[in-house]
């Protein structure tokens, strides 16, 4: 090393520094193999995120597919007195314990909706009230006499907290104690009250009502039988009917050839979900031609069930329409409203270096503090309706508020200064130059932003659970202020579920999802690919 | 019990029944049409007379309209502050005093017009109709053609938008608000203890439900844990990943597969969070039970037979796992932005030296980059520990204290999610501890956030 060559032109002599020419061959050979490796490395890990997706995809449709057919039995179907009290009876013997519970209730939700009979002082109630109609609950709550009341045709009367058996009593209840006073009734009468949605949705479905409610239900054994106590339809004589009916849950996961299904490859035959002789029943009536695998055309117009073959999409679909919809009317014009303010308008002093803070961190929050943000401020002192679309779409608007402001703030920015100057030139406004130059050539980037920011809002879920927007719906909310669920929401619901058939559904709904997100992506993309100007 | 038994809130009632609201503005909105109308109409008016207005005539419109409009406008925003900072005020000191004697709560009952919820909503309803309905005539009278109708009318247009830009901050601040009140709720109660809080290593939250509220342990160590085990997890899967699919994108691919490459990873970042839980719990876990089983048997086989290697069905791997690659996108884009923001003269350089492209990567550019990548980290640990679904769904909610990652760990979002989503009344110390979480993950997320935003503006500033 010391002695380093006098004249770096003659190569005769043998470097020190590069003692053996085959040493650095092979040193040469290790660094382009150390390249190769690395490259490798570098197209592995695409390669991994590549794999994982062709698994993921493939795994959830695998999932998900099955459950787009839905088992049919063929079987009579009797309507008749006897039907309503005890809906089992309207079918056949031998079919009877394949039949889907959720058909079997619908019957029995043929004859009534659930109605709980109530001593009412009306005397009490009609002076409260004179005129202008009991509105309000609690009022009627002081007007019952006593502590003590009936619930459905039970003869003897219960102890029931007076004001827990109220919290039964639905709208159109009260609307019967005003009629009853209106038609001149006095005293204290047995009246008929329309139940809550709730109490009918426990009777017809065994869900709806609050833990606290439905312990109070269950533990007075009231359950079974308020369920008699529909009113009876007339059916005269009894009508029978062929119809191809839902098939139960474990049967149609039979016959999807499921092992976890078959009682023949069941580990524990005694547990499983069918016994040998109904597998055997069901392979001989699939021979019959009167089971079929028809098309699921329930899972998407059908509400939530807590039957998996019964239970649908539609109100978490609806719910999902709502609650975007209220995100797109509030997020989208406060944040272009924002991010003009802060491109076009805003002076460089303190205030606006704190919005623009806040912005930044905003779009760090966590989304879960967003649903812990709306319970305890839109539901607790708001007093926004808990578990509706409109508790939901505000919560969700708050959080997309960053991302439409960030993409409308570089949409705005990417619109060049010469053509603001040419309009001031102009003698336009600041306002005029916005409306009328700077924001048209803006909008398809800041349409690209909310899309994107939609279809984020579109598949969050935390937040949602803590507002409560995972509420079970068996029909579609008919208002933003009424319980609803979202897409999301219910695939964690049913996920919940430990049914098979709920887990194939969720799957389904999951597809329905991306689905409905790679559209809406895509519009994205597409629309900053058509309008998109590059100055 | 922080006053959650304020009376009635008066939003509800006001848009209670919503259709008679919404009857109501829409006739203000249709007075408003109307006098934009007629402005307009009166401006025109006026260019036909020869005159020569200082404004065209929709501003003239506008004019009509931001004066029948400002004063109620002003109203409402005023009536609001005060009922609602009335309520912020009572419950703020209702956070502070003593929960057992109940004085707050009469504190707060006694702004009884609170209680009447038709006042604001109903009155200030009808306002919005005969106020500008009133005040129409006498902004009509001010179409002249000397008034400067620009003025006021810009001057309400950026009152509008200052508003709109200040409810990202208000939204920051209720978010705060929301967690460090209801925190101080919980840390004041009788059954909780700060440093216990902080340090305790027992959770055990349930007891306060069942009455045993002495019995009730609330040291948040173990949930602490087991999110940092699974952020850890999902940081072993995503960084190198996600560094090596950045490397991959900006050094060595083509513009044609970059097309390709770049939207597929865009589609792992697209994913709802509930789907990868679903994924998890669904798939991804009875395979790691199962893989587990499989390598037990296999090593007995051999002849270890004490060896035993068992999963639950939810464990720290998969939660983490998947975490990890839900993030790999998100680490992938902000390296991949970094790594092309490294200046070309760098890696001309390193290759004049004779540099392999293995080699001015890893030599040159990554270290050029490190700073960004080390921002795009903090930010990737931030997005986990603030990851709620795929734990809820797939690690489980047993707070235990383990370096296994095949056994059950939960973590901090997990037990936010479990405490709110009961049946619990709002004083319960369970209910309340779940603000008291969201705080602690507020500060973490914010402080990553914070540092990852000095460390990137650095990075900037070098090369920019």
């Amino acid at each position: 090393m010391t002695t380093a060559p006098s004249n770096p032109l003659a190569n005769d002599r043998p470097d020190p520094r590069r003692p053996n020419p085959a040493a650095e061959l092979a040193r040469l050979g290790r660094r382009r193999l150390r390249d190769q490796a690395f490259y490798g490395a570098t197209l592995g890990a695409i390669g991994l995120a590549a794999m994982f997706i062709v698994v993921f995809l493939g795994n959830l449709i695998a999932q998900g597919v099955p459950a787009l057919r839905q088992a049919q039995l063929q079987t009579t179907v009797t309507y008749s007195p006897q039907t309503v009290n005890d809906a089992q009876l309207a079918f056949p013997e031998d079919v009877r314990d394949l039949v889907s519970r959720e058909r079997v209730r619908e019957i029995a939700r043929q004859a009534s909706r659930v109605r709980i009979q109530l001593p009412v002082d009306l005397d009490a109630a009609a002076q409260r009230r004179p005129r202008a109609g009991l509105t309000d609950t609690t009022l009627a709550l002081d007007d019952f006499p006593a502590a003590f009341v009936r619930l459905g045709r039970i003869t003897e009367p219960v102890a029931i907290p007076r004001d827990a058996v109220l919290r039964f009593v639905g709208r159109p209840g009260l609307d019967d104690i005003q009629r009853a006073i209106d038609n001149g009734q006095t005293g204290t009468a047995p009246l008929w009250l329309w139940a809550t949605d709730a109490l009918s949705a426990y009777v017809q479905f065994g869900e709806g009502l609050s833990e606290t409610d439905r312990a109070l239900v269950a533990s007075l054994e009231q359950a079974r039988k308020v369920e008699q106590a529909f009113n009876t339809l007339d059916y005269g004589t009894g009508v029978t009917a062929t119809e191809w009916v839902l098939l139960d849950d474990d049967a149609d996961q039979y016959l999807k050839g499921y092992d976890r299904a078959d009682p023949r490859t069941y580990p524990d035959p005694a547990n499983a979900p069918l016994s040998l002789a109904q597998a055997d029943r069901i392979d001989d009536l699939l021979a019959e031609g009167r089971i079929r695998l028809a098309l699921n055309t329930g899972f998407f117009i059908n509400g939530d069930s807590n039957q998996p073959e019964a239970a649908g999409v539609w109100p978490a679909v609806w719910g999902s329409v709502m609650v975007l919809t209220i995100v797109f009317c509030l997020a989208v014009p406060i944040g272009v409203l924002t991010s003009i303010y802060l491109e076009e308008f805003a002076p460089d002093n303190w205030l606006t270096r704190t919005i623009e803070v806040n912005i930044n961190n905003l779009a760090a929050v966590p989304s879960i503090l967003f649903g812990v943000l709306g319970l305890a401020a839109l539901i607790n002192f708001i007093g926004m309706p808990r578990s509706s679309a409109l508790v939901g779409g505000a919560t969700l608007s708050l959080m997309t508020l960053p991302v439409v402001i960030i993409s409308s703030r570089a949409a705005l920015r990417a619109v060049p200064d010469s053509i603001r100057r040419a309009a001031y030139a102009m003698g336009a406004t600041r306002w005029q130059v916005v409306t009328h130059h700077v924001l048209p050539l803006a909008i398809p980037g800041i349409m690209t932003g909310s899309i994107i920011g939609i279809a984020q809002a579109m598949g969050e879920t935390a937040p949602l659970i803590i507002i409560g927007l995972i509420a079970f719906v068996p029909d579609a909310a008919s208002s933003a202020l009424d319980p609803t669920t979202v897409m999301p929401a219910q695939v964690f619901n049913w996920w919940g579920n430990s049914q098979p058939a709920f887990t194939e559904r969720a799957a389904l709904m999951i597809l329905l999802l991306l689905a409905v997100l790679f559209v809406l992506n895509g519009v994205a993309v597409f629309i900053r690919a058509k309008f998109e100007k590059q100055w | 019990m922080a006053g959650w038994t304020l009376p009635a809130p008066p939003l509800t009632l006001a848009i209670g029944n919503g259709w008679t609201g919404l009857a109501l503005l829409a006739a203000a909105v249709a007075v408003g049409i109307v006098g934009f109308r007629l402005g307009r109409a009166r401006a025109i008016a006026l260019i036909d007379a020869g005159k020569q207005p200082l404004a065209t005539p929709d501003y003239y419109g506008w004019y009509v309209v931001a004066w029948a409009f400002l004063p109620i406008t002003l109203l409402t925003a005023a009536v609001g502050l005060f009922v609602y900072g009335g309520l912020i005020v009572a419950r703020t000191t209702a956070a502070f005093i003593d929960a057992d004697t109940g004085s707050a709560i009469e504190a707060v009952t006694s702004l009884s017009f609170l209680g009447d919820a038709a006042w604001p909503g109903w009155t200030l309803l009808a306002a919005w109709l005969v106020v500008p309905a009133l005040l129409l005539p006498i902004a009509l009278g001010r179409v002249r053609p000397e008034v400067q109708a620009r003025y006021l009318v810009e001057r309400c247009i950026y009152g509008v938008l200052l508003t709109a830009a200040s409810i990202s901050v208000v939204t920051t601040a209720a978010i705060a608000a929301s967690v460090v009140f209801e925190s101080l709720a919980f840390f004041t109660h009788p059954a909780v203890d700060l440093a216990d809080f902080l340090f305790g290593t027992t959770w055990n939250p349930g007891a306060s439900f069942t009455g045993d509220a002495d019995k009730a342990r609330f040291g948040a160590v173990p949930l602490f844990f087991g999110t940092l085990m699974i952020t850890a997890i999902a940081m072993v899967v995503a960084v190198p990943t996600g560094v090596f699919a950045a490397v991959f994108l900006a050094e060595y691919a083509s513009l044609p597969i970059r097309r390709v490459a770049k939207p597929m990873l865009e589609i792992l970042a697209g994913i709802p969070t509930v789907v990868y839980g679903f994924f998890a719990a669904v798939t991804v876990a009875p395979l790691v039970v199962a893989t587990t089983d499989a390598i037990t048997a296999a090593v007995q086989a051999i002849g270890w037979s004490s060896f035993e290697l068992t999963a639950s069905f939810e464990n720290a791997l998969t939660a983490g796992g998947i975490m990890g690659v839900m993030i790999i996108p998100f680490m992938s884009s902000l390296s991949d932005d970094v790594i092309s923001a490294v200046p070309q003269a760098l890696r001309r350089g390193a290759y004049a030296m004779g540099a392999t492209r293995a080699e001015c990567i890893t030599r040159v550019v990554l270290p050029a980059a490190l700073p960004g990548i080390v921002s795009a980290f903090l930010l990737a640990i931030s997005r986990a520990i603030g990851e709620t679904m795929i734990v809820v769904m797939a690690a489980g909610l047993n707070p235990s204290i383990t370096i296994n990652p095949l056994e059950q760990v939960t973590t901090v979002t997990v037990h936010i999610v479990n405490n709110l989503t009961g049946d619990l009344a709002f004083d319960n110390p369970q209910t309340l501890s779940a603000f008291s979480l969201g705080l602690v993950l507020l500060v973490m997320t914010l402080g990553l956030n914070v540092v990852s935003a000095v460390i990137i503006r650095r990075f900037k500033a070098q090369y920019e």
